[in-house]
């Protein structure tokens, strides 16, 4: 199956984009490569606050507020999607990074794609596309080391922040089966690192020391953040549907990812650590809860075999690559962050 | 140039030719303009940039450093001389070397080399290339002769009809379990690089229970070990490696001494699924412990 545009590519004003979530990493490039492409006319930006991009000289792009925690936004988004006429929704709006207040992380993750999907069931667009994280695999001891896109999403039995994301793709997936009209493809993001991006892992190497859970190492896997958002574009741009990994080159193992970054390992017992960080976010000293140290115990890599094959994307940076490349405006000293405040 | 650098002012382990600006005979250089254009300059040193990095802290060192950085700045200027950056681009072509920004040299450099040191030290013994499950080349080398000595010393192995794994391409090998440690598979591995003529490298699947092990389950996955699972087995054998595998499982190992020629219950048959569905050859391969009568492990 070769990627070919929607119908809508043909409609002689160029399509009209709607983007929740426009404020994070990829909706910001999603729009900046909008901005460049011709076939799109519009580009609706749903946040909860003004996007930067705008500041940057955007001429598609149009900034509505929304809040997806609300209870009653889905006919708020459904109005506003027949409206501008939208055939292309893009649903970005998740956590890079898992926060205390886990209740509203769930309005927003899983009642917000709900409202999402409601709205798209209601306006039938021609193109739903999701971001998911590869994470949603879980890491657990019985994984083999490539999950391709057919393996089960299961998550992590104590992890909301994980789990939050598992029941969103299943929403997904029920609406891609109930919804023929939209082709729905959800992109399974491994890591993002890079040297703008900001989430759970870049706040996590960026830290000088790392744990090591004594004796286990798994294989780890990250995506260049610019591979990611070209990955994106070329899911919003064809109608290929279904779940895709998109996944960097290549894996190394975690404290050899610790020794290029020259970060200093901390070997500890899991059941130490585990004790350590429940008691650290239990305090909320630590934003990261203990559930994903499994990520350091056993593999969670995916296969992005279907994304080369179906969807053309193919990752242009090797895992050293987009490491040093992450390395290359970190502060190095832990005092000074010149890059960064430039950038 | 002018002045020596003071004697307590350590040595700069990155750049130590910071100390001495070099000049080209002739050019109009920053040395030979008069001192009071460069301080009126108002070019952007920093002002950390004359920080000095002497424990005691004298002004003279500070000074001495603020002036030679104005110096270096203003041969860039281009309203004392039009060909300047021309003459300097030249310069940093002859003595090949590019300037690092005073500010960020005078910041970073203790901590960045230690940082640099550090990195190096923590990559030593392994790679930064791994294939896709997780072997390390230099790891694997790293413990080559712990293999070798096993092999060859302790248990003597003798490997006989290696020639019937196939020079290309995908195969399966299938072994019985002997002895209570996994070593066979080490064994196998080894005697496969060592005797067979085209050095093939066996990916031996290792069961869950040794592959979660503490540092045995990463050790073995750096030098080539692979979790059992079929997906793992059906993707080895996809890109045409030699997979080794031990129907037998844990039991194998766990069984007692006098049961030794005894073969376990073979799990449930999925390397005979395998080979039916991926087509690759396979061969079978016995242990016998009379190969190891001369020392045994306990047990």
């Amino acid at each position: 199956m070769s990627p070919r545009a929607p119908d809508e590519t043909q409609r002689p004003g160029g399509r009209v984009v709607a983007i929740t979530g426009a404020c994070t990493y990829l909706g910001t490039e999603l729009v900046r490569r909008l901005e460049e492409d011709r076939r799109y006319a519009r580009v609706l930006l749903l946040d909860v606050r003004e996007p930067p991009v705008l500041a940057e000289g955007a001429t598609k792009a149009r900034y509505f507020p929304i809040d997806l925690t609300q209870p009653t936004i889905d006919a708020e988004i459904a109005t506003l999607l027949e409206r501008e006429q939208v055939d292309t929704v893009v649903h970005g709006a998740f956590l890079a990074h898992p926060t205390h207040a886990s209740e509203w992380a769930h309005e927003l993750e899983d009642v917000g794609t709900m409202h999402v999907l409601n709205a798209c069931a209601a306006a039938r667009p021609a193109r739903f596309v999701m971001i998911s994280t590869t994470m949603a695999y879980g890491a657990h001891p019985s994984n083999p080391n490539f999950r391709d896109e057919t393996a089960e999403l299961r998550g992590h039995k104590d992890s909301r922040f994980i789990n939050d994301k598992v029941r969103a793709e299943k929403q997904a997936f029920r609406f891609a089966r109930e919804n023929p009209a939209t082709r729905v493809a959800t992109l399974r993001m491994a890591p993002l690192l890079g040297p703008t991006v900001s989430n759970l892992f870049t706040r996590f190497f960026s830290r000088p020391a790392a744990p090591v859970m004594a004796g286990h190492d798994p294989l780890l896997q990250f995506v260049h953040e610019s591979d990611a958002a070209w990955a994106l574009k070329l899911a919003v741009d064809t109608d290929v549907d279904g779940p895709f990994n998109i996944v960097g080159k290549g894996v190394l193992p975690y404290t050899t990812v610790l020794a290029l970054m020259g970060r200093v390992p901390v070997p500890m017992p899991y059941l130490v650590a585990r004790q350590v960080s429940k008691a650290l976010w239990a305090t909320q000293v630590f934003s990261s809860p203990p559930s994903l140290l499994d990520y350091l115990l056993y593999v969670c890599v995916a296969d992005g075999s279907r994304a080369r094959r179906e969807l053309g994307f193919t990752a242009r940076f090797s895992i050293k690559r987009t490491i040093l490349d992450f390395l290359g405006v970190q502060p190095e000293d832990g005092a000074t962050d010149v890059a960064r405040a430039q950038g | 140039m002018s002045q020596p650098p003071p004697p307590d002012d350590p040595g700069d382990p990155i750049e130590p030719a910071d100390r001495d600006w070099p000049t080209v005979d002739g050019a109009p250089d920053a040395s030979a303009a008069p001192e009071a254009v460069w301080h009126d300059d108002d070019i952007y040193l920093g002002g950390e940039a004359s920080i000095s990095t002497s424990a005691s802290g004298d002004g003279a060192a500070a000074d001495d450093d603020r002036a030679r950085g104005d110096r270096w700045f203003s041969s860039l200027d281009e309203t004392s001389d039009p060909d300047a950056p021309m003459r300097e681009m030249e310069r940093r072509v002859e003595t090949g070397r590019t300037p690092v920004y005073p500010l960020d040299v005078r910041r970073r450099i203790p901590l960045e080399f230690v940082w640099k040191r550090w990195r190096a030290l923590a990559m030593r013994g392994r790679s930064d290339v791994v294939d896709d499950f997780g072997r390390d080349p230099i790891a694997t080398a790293r413990w080559e002769w712990v293999i070798d000595f096993l092999y060859s010393r302790w248990f003597r192995v003798e490997a006989q009809g290696v020639e019937h794994v196939p020079a290309h391409g995908p195969a399966l090998l299938v072994a019985n379990h002997a002895g209570s440690l996994p070593y066979d598979s080490a064994m196998v591995m080894h005697a496969v690089r060592k005797d067979h003529p085209a050095r093939r490298d066996v990916r031996p699947l290792v069961e869950d229970a040794v592959f979660h092990l503490p540092w045995l389950g990463p050790l073995m996955s750096r030098i080539g070990g692979v979790r059992a699972c079929p997906e793992n087995a059906e993707r080895l054998i996809a890109k045409g490696e030699v997979v080794a595998v031990f129907p037998e499982g844990v039991k194998g190992m766990g069984k007692l001494y006098r049961d030794r020629y005894r073969l376990q219950r073979f799990g449930r048959g999925g390397f005979v699924k395998l080979a039916l569905r991926t087509g690759a050859p396979s061969s079978r391969w016995r242990w016998s412990a009379r190969r190891r009568r001369c020392r045994s492990w306990p047990g």
